[in-house]
């Protein structure tokens, strides 16, 4: 540890991290296991087998049944669950220290020696499918894939990360083999322990335990490529959900600061210029958010809202003339309260033991050493309005995404919505009943 | 475990303040807990409770509400609330120098806030939007279901957003009437915790909180009459969402700790009777768990699930036997296991500073005391076997509450079901 970290990195010669994060006195320690792992890694053939075999992981491993791993984390007071994403899975727990090793030798046994149990398979594969269909009565989910069909249509980011239908009902013991022979490699997991236990014991015992598992290195992706477009979908219900995006910098982009500060500032809170537009002054949604999602490949800029039926029609200009604001008109006031918007929120993660061991995992995975909050905050303190200008003009220059799901009365078109961007008052649209037919006159003399 | 540091004391005006000192954190929470809330509505106002939650940010005497959003926001902090049946939360996180800002703000909005006409128009159709999405919500839509089948006609049945046509018609002057008749200080709570000091919160406090005069006790909400019955809605879903439900505990009731224990042990978490059951055995949901609702005089204890169309003419069945089951065969290790989840999320809930405030502000609405973790951990130790077998067959014995939305042909009647609910 050095005076401006708050945990121990360590690299196994096998290319596993380890990192931990003492915290004495806490009585209580937070574990996870990251694998760089998840949806977009995933062929069309097997779509869904990451989240499944996360499933899976819970019904048995060599030395632990079903029973036992629920009994020595949950059955002593603990927690312990899982989640996949579209580039990742990650196994966590948080326990007393006590039952840290035995916790910790259950989620590691997990990751490197499943059984995929034939007979669990079958029942889980109903679960899954039950997961599914959850997911269809939600329409913030819905929402998303719209949002990602259209984005990156064909490619891994268009599929659901629960998968599809046909795959979970077909896929086969020896698929799950393979894909986690594949994907669940030391070089690919990082162990993050954050609570009342040594650094030096951590190392220990992971090392005795994952330092033996074989050096292969981790598996490529294709990198996504951003399409862009309109996509909507009329359904019955009271009210119609948009997510409008545009390409953003990636994760590594020294842009990326000031495209957060510019979805604070557009959308991040009560005083988000989005919110105080759109519902204060109009009183047009419940909420309207934006924000920014980076990867090392792709990026997204994004803005959510939910407006009763035909509300659309005067909530767009409104957001599109926004948005062009901000490539003129941001102030040092604005991004001096974004800074300490994030700085609360960096003060307010270190409270948490398991958000921590969340975050330094997360981040050890994707940029190898998690940024300690002095840097973090140092990259935002270097944003200047004009920073946030220029990003905005970038960004807003893009090609959009439209996704909309709901009673689509109201919502412009994909061309106005294009011309709106470009700064001008879309056409009227005719009102019915039609207009009388005018004699026709040249454009000049209308 | 327990080294806590909470003082409590009392305004002039009878307003309580506790604090909670965490000196080894850099932010703190700190809040307003009002002992009113939708069950305190009148008839003709239902959704008036949760329209002033939202009004009260909509602009006071000295501040516009731009202001008051820009003055917690600029110094990074956050400013919330939230309206139930019996409360109404006002709160907000910042870093520590910034405790005085923060009450400056909650005193302002509670005491000052002027509902101006032209942003109550506005705020009315930001309500209207929140109940178009709560409905657009199937695991949501289904406990406000759930609540009005098993209270009809009552107000403690009511949505606490109200409803469309209800929202429609509130008008400032119920505003007025509503706050000056239960924004009392005698039911206020001023509860702090993180880096917060004591003696300078109640000093602020004393100044800030005068105008509000030492009140008259407001009236008790109307007793609630648990009736029970059934709900279905047939909407274009992809799964079934069944809430079963039955009369629970209040607050106050002598089996409050037992009820949490069985709450945890049948459909709590991985580990619980209901999800290895229906879900690990047999497959049949991805969702299903009970749970327990308090009012200070009465309860609801019930259990959600969601499943496929054709699924759930088995799912009923299995939940119906493992009730009636659970009222003989809960066996000490599953008893022990619940203690310890219970425990052990109490503890962990201790580490944030806006957990503690919100569970002091609460305990004091509720209990007029900050209850003591050990206090809590002995009656969580006191519950055994025989205590939740009575408790089953007391839930049992009330008549059941079925709310089901979705594609639910293959449903049960009720009467069906109240059979298979007899031992």
């Amino acid at each position: 540890m050095t005076a401006d970290t708050d945990y121990v990195l360590k690299k196994l010669p096998n290319g596993l991290t380890i990192i931990a994060s003492p915290r004495p006195g806490s009585h209580k320690v937070s574990l996870g296991i990251w694998v760089g792992c998840g949806s977009r890694h995933e062929d069309e053939r097997v779509n869904g087998i990451s989240h499944f075999i996360e499933h899976m992981l819970f019904k048995g491993t060599k030395n632990y049944s079903r029973a036992e791993i629920l009994g020595n984390t949950r059955g002593k007071g603990g927690h312990i669950n899982a989640a996949t994403s579209l580039a990742h899975t990650y196994y966590y727990a948080t326990v007393f220290p006590q039952d840290f090793a035995k916790a910790f030798d259950i989620i590691s046994d997990m990751v490197m020696f499943p059984a995929f149990d034939a007979k669990e398979l079958e029942t889980e594969r109903k679960v899954v499918l039950e997961e599914i269909r959850r997911s269809e009565d939600k329409q913030d989910r819905i929402l998303s894939r719209q949002l990602m069909q259209a984005a990156y249509p064909g490619q891994p980011f268009s599929r659901r990360v629960l998968g599809d239908v046909g795959v979970i009902e077909t896929v086969t013991r020896d698929d799950m083999f393979a894909y986690h022979g594949k994907h669940y490699t030391a070089g690919n997991m990082v162990v993050a322990v954050v609570g009342d236990v040594t650094p030096e014991e951590v190392e220990a015992l992971v090392s005795a335990r994952m330092g033996g598992m074989p050096d292969v290195p981790a598996t490529d992706f294709q990198p996504a490529v951003y399409a862009g477009g309109d996509a909507r979908l009329s359904r019955k219900q009271s009210q119609l959900a948009i997510d409008f995006c545009f390409p953003g910098p990636l994760k590594d982009d020294d842009d990326l600061p000031a495209a957060v500060v510019l979805s604070h500032i557009l959308g991040g809170g009560m005083t988000s210029r989005l919110f105080e537009n759109v519902r204060e002054k109009h009183g047009l949604v419940y909420g309207i958010h934006a924000s920014c999602w980076a990867t090392e490949d792709t990026g997204l800029f994004s803005i959510e809202a939910a407006t009763g039926p035909g509300n659309a029609e005067k909530m767009m200009p409104i957001i599109c003339r926004e948005l062009l604001r901000a490539t003129r008109d941001i102030t040092a006031e604005e991004v001096a309260e974004t800074i300490a918007s994030v700085k609360m929120g960096l003060l307010e993660s270190l409270e948490k033991a398991s958000g921590r061991c969340d975050a330094i995992g997360r981040q050890a995975l994707r940029h190898g050493i998690p940024k300690s909050h002095d840097e973090i905050l140092a990259k935002y303190g270097k944003v200047t309005p004009e920073d946030v200008k220029r990003v905005a003009k970038k960004i807003f220059s893009g090609k959009p995404t439209l996704a909309a799901l709901g009673p689509l009365e109201g919502l412009p078109s994909y061309d106005d919505i294009l011309e709106m961007m470009q700064g001008r008052e879309p056409a009227p649209k005719p009102k019915l009943p039609a207009p009388q037919p005018r004699p026709f006159l040249p454009d000049h003399l209308l | 475990m327990e080294n806590r540091q909470i003082r409590i004391t009392t305004l002039a005006n009878g307003m309580r303040v506790i604090t909670d000192r965490m000196p080894w954190v850099e932010t703190a929470s700190i809040g307003v807990w009002v002992g009113a809330g939708a069950r305190n509505e009148e008839k003709n106002v239902s959704g008036i409770a949760h329209l002033l939650e939202h009004m009260a940010f909509k602009g006071t005497a000295k501040r516009s509400a731009r202001d008051i959003s820009h003055e917690i926001e600029a110094v990074g902090g956050h400013l919330n609330a939230y309206t139930s049946r019996e409360s109404t939360a006002y709160y907000a996180r910042v870093m520590k120098d910034h405790v005085p800002l923060a009450l400056d703000i909650l005193s302002d909005i509670l005491l000052h806030s002027t509902f101006a006409e032209e942003e109550l128009a506005k705020e009315r159709t930001v309500v209207l939007q929140e109940i178009g999405l709560t409905d657009d919500t199937p695991d949501d839509i289904i406990f406000d279901l759930f609540q009005e089948t098993a209270f009809p006609g009552q107000i403690i049945g009511r949505p606490v957003l109200g409803t469309a046509s209800s929202v429609s018609r509130l008008s400032r002057d119920d505003l007025i009437a509503f706050t000056r008749r239960h924004y009392r200080p005698h039911c206020m709570i001023l509860s702090a915790s993180g880096n917060v000091d004591h003696d300078s919160i109640h000093a602020l406090a004393e100044k800030l909180f005068a105008e509000l005069p030492a009140g008259e006790t407001s009236e008790l909400p109307a007793p609630p009459r648990y009736t029970g019955g059934d709900l279905r809605q047939v909407r274009d879903l992809e799964q079934v969402h069944v809430v079963l439900g039955f009369e629970g505990v209040s607050f106050h009731d002598p089996d409050y700790y037992a009820l949490s224990v069985f709450s945890t042990l049948f459909g709590g978490g991985m580990s619980s009777r209901l999800f290895q059951e229906v879900r690990e055995k047999r497959g049949l949901v991805y969702s299903i768990h009970s749970f327990s609702a308090s009012f200070h005089d009465d309860g609801v204890f019930g259990i959600y699930a969601g499943c496929a169309p054709a699924h759930i003419a088995e799912v009923l069945p299995v939940v119906c036997a493992e009730l009636v089951a659970a009222a003989g065969n809960v066996r000490d290790e599953e008893i022990a296991s619940a203690r310890a989840q219970i425990k052990a999320a109490l503890m962990m809930s201790l580490e944030s500073t806006s957990s503690r405030c919100e569970q002091l502000g609460q305990q004091m609405l509720i209990f007029g005391r900050p209850v003591p973790l050990a206090e809590i951990v002995s009656r969580l130790d006191a519950v055994d076997k025989s205590a939740l077998h009575a408790l089953v067959a007391r839930l049992l014995s009330s008549k059941p509450t079925l709310a089901a939305i979705g594609d639910i042909g293959g449903l049960e009647t009720h009467g069906q079901i109240c059979g298979k609910l007899k031992a």
